[in-house]
């Protein structure tokens, strides 16, 4: 059976934020069934960020900086891979491993034919609210971490931050939109999901530990490092306002590309029936 | 006999499984190069100075670069993920159809696991093998003992992690949680086992400690056998105390299956 979709993907359009509020709505209800769920996800959600910050404590143990990075800075990085860790389980990787299990079932037909945009549909389907715990233990370890600097960001600081942790989230959604698009063509795709989900454990370093060839895939090819590292050099007064617009215009540009992709492979969808 | 060929004809299978999912697999083996990245970070540590390990072994140089490539390198070798497998079958019902065949599950379970070493095992030694003897053959042991015991570690760190696989597997008999918890153990693994940072640079307390404690015996040892340097009397009695570990754990795993089967009832027909 050929695809369902029809030839032209719908764009998102009006409306669109009515179905982003429904859908959410509709995921948080689902979850909300299930409440001692937040008790064991607080639980391992504690013992993941142990372990990210373990290490710390080992690497610095007789030393004060680490390729010019302190112990509180190294803390405030481990403190927004956390925060961004909590956005990636809470809203994106639930989504896209649905949008996985859709196409390798077949049951992606029946999200095609609802009047809607397509991509705004499978992102927001499924949520997983419990995990946000991390949200809040990542911010304070970036406070704890600029404390023990003694560092006082400005409202500009603080305003740059959130520009470059908006683009860190643009970056981590279109990455692994990419990752959940190539489920069109390789069966077992949620590997791939694990693959960027790994590689993304590499980003919870200050970005001047990493050399060589290292260097170039957390910084150009997946820009893990500089999603994390960004908004702690932007609280800390060390990022250029140049480094800070060309990280935003490549989260766009990325955020685009996977729009692209994804939609190619939605025209390239061949139903699995049934 | 009739084991035997049973067991090779689930090994085929296994194998045939491996070869189909090639692509898949090539993938996993790229998600599991934490280590890779590891090596990196501690160059970058040891740069500015050598570490000395609780055991007095200097860490630094060309030792960072053995250690890493040993534990990506072993990591292939007696890797599991048995506990997602059963934790599926458990959930969806499947089980009672491996219940139904006249042979335990875990033999299953643990011939499709060792089907997949080999081919995991070429990849990581065509890599990660290569790049040990061209940048730090002079940190890996000659020691013929030693050597001996490296083989033996390596399949008692399997039957370790195996093992906990299955016990975590099994936990599904009682919590849709079994998973999760899996994951809490494994954050704790990648910290203790030596994953992440070798045993030895701990503080002395704690890496005592960890010598009461599984972790290190899934990965670490057989590592640590490779590149520290240990002499034959240190290697046989870590395996040892590996051997007790693999036991206790394949004990414990038979004990939570059984335990749980009580408890199991297949779901549609």
């Amino acid at each position: 059976m050929r695809a369902l979709p029809p030839s032209r993907p719908r764009r998102a359009g009006r409306g669109a934020w009515a179905v982003v509020r429904a859908q959410v709505r509709a995921a948080f209800l689902a979850k909300l069934q299930y409440r001692a769920d937040f008790f064991v996800d607080a639980l391992l959600e504690l013992f993941w960020t142990g372990s990210a910050i373990a290490p710390l404590f080992v690497v610095y143990r007789d030393r004060t900086t680490v390729a010019g990075a302190s112990f509180g800075e190294a803390l405030a990085v481990v403190g927004v891979f956390t925060i961004l860790t909590g956005v990636l389980e809470t809203a994106v990787t639930p989504s896209l491993n649905r949008l996985v299990e859709h196409v390798r079932k077949g049951t992606l037909d029946f999200v095609l034919l609802a009047p809607r945009d397509a991509q705004l549909l499978l992102s927001t389907e499924r949520i997983e609210p419990w995990r946000s715990a991390n949200l809040i233990a990542g911010i304070a370890l970036v406070v704890a971490g600029l404390a023990r600097d003694g560092i006082h960001p400005s409202p500009t600081q603080v305003a740059s931050a959130l520009v470059a942790f908006a683009g860190a989230v643009v970056y981590l959604f279109a990455i692994f939109t990419v990752a959940a698009s190539l489920a069109f063509w390789v069966v077992r795709a949620d590997n791939l999901v694990y693959l960027f989900t790994s590689l993304f454990d590499g980003a919870r370093w200050p970005r001047h530990v990493f050399k060589g060839f290292v260097r170039v895939l957390f910084t150009y090819v997946l820009p893990f490092a500089v999603m994390t590292n960004f908004p702690v050099e932007a609280l800390t007064g060390k990022l250029s306002l140049l480094s800070l617009g060309i990280a935003t215009a490549g989260a766009c540009a990325a955020f685009v590309a996977s729009r692209a992709l994804f939609q190619y492979a939605l025209r390239n969808y061949t139903s699995a029936g049934g | 006999v009739r084991t035997l060929r049973l067991l090779r004809a689930l090994f085929v299978v296994g194998w045939k499984e491996a070869l189909a999912y090639r692509t898949e697999l090539f993938v996993w083996i790229l998600a599991t190069t934490m280590p890779l990245v590891m090596l990196v970070l501690w160059r970058a540590v040891t740069e500015e100075k050598t570490l000395i390990g609780a055991d007095g072994i200097p860490f630094g140089g060309q030792k960072v670069v053995a250690y890493f490539l040993a534990t990506f390198l072993i990591r292939q070798l007696c890797g599991s993920w048995a506990a997602w497998q059963i934790n599926q079958e458990i959930k969806d019902g499947t089980l009672a159809l491996r219940l139904l065949r006249p042979v335990h599950p875990f033999l299953p379970w643990a011939t499709e696991q060792l089907a997949y070493i080999p081919l995991r095992g070429a990849v990581a030694l065509a890599g990660a093998g290569t790049a040990l003897v061209v940048y730090a053959r002079g940190e890996l042991t000659t020691d013929v003992l030693v050597l001996g015991a490296l083989p033996v570690s390596i399949f008692l760190a399997f039957i370790c992690t195996f093992s906990l696989n299955l016990i975590f597997g099994s936990l599904a008999f009682w919590t849709n949680q079994s998973t999760k918890i899996m994951d809490a153990y494994n954050a704790i693994f990648f910290v203790f086992s030596g994953y992440l940072i070798p045993v030895t640079l701990f503080p002395r307390r704690l890496a005592e400690a960890l010598d009461y404690l599984p972790f290190r015996y899934q990965l670490g040892v057989p590592v640590e056998l490779l590149v520290s340097g240990y002499d034959g009397k240190t290697a046989w009695l870590l395996v040892a105390k590996q051997a007790v570990f693999a036991t206790l754990l394949l004990t414990g795993a038979f004990a939570a299956f059984h335990r749980g089967l009580r408890r199991f009832e297949a779901v549609g027909g």
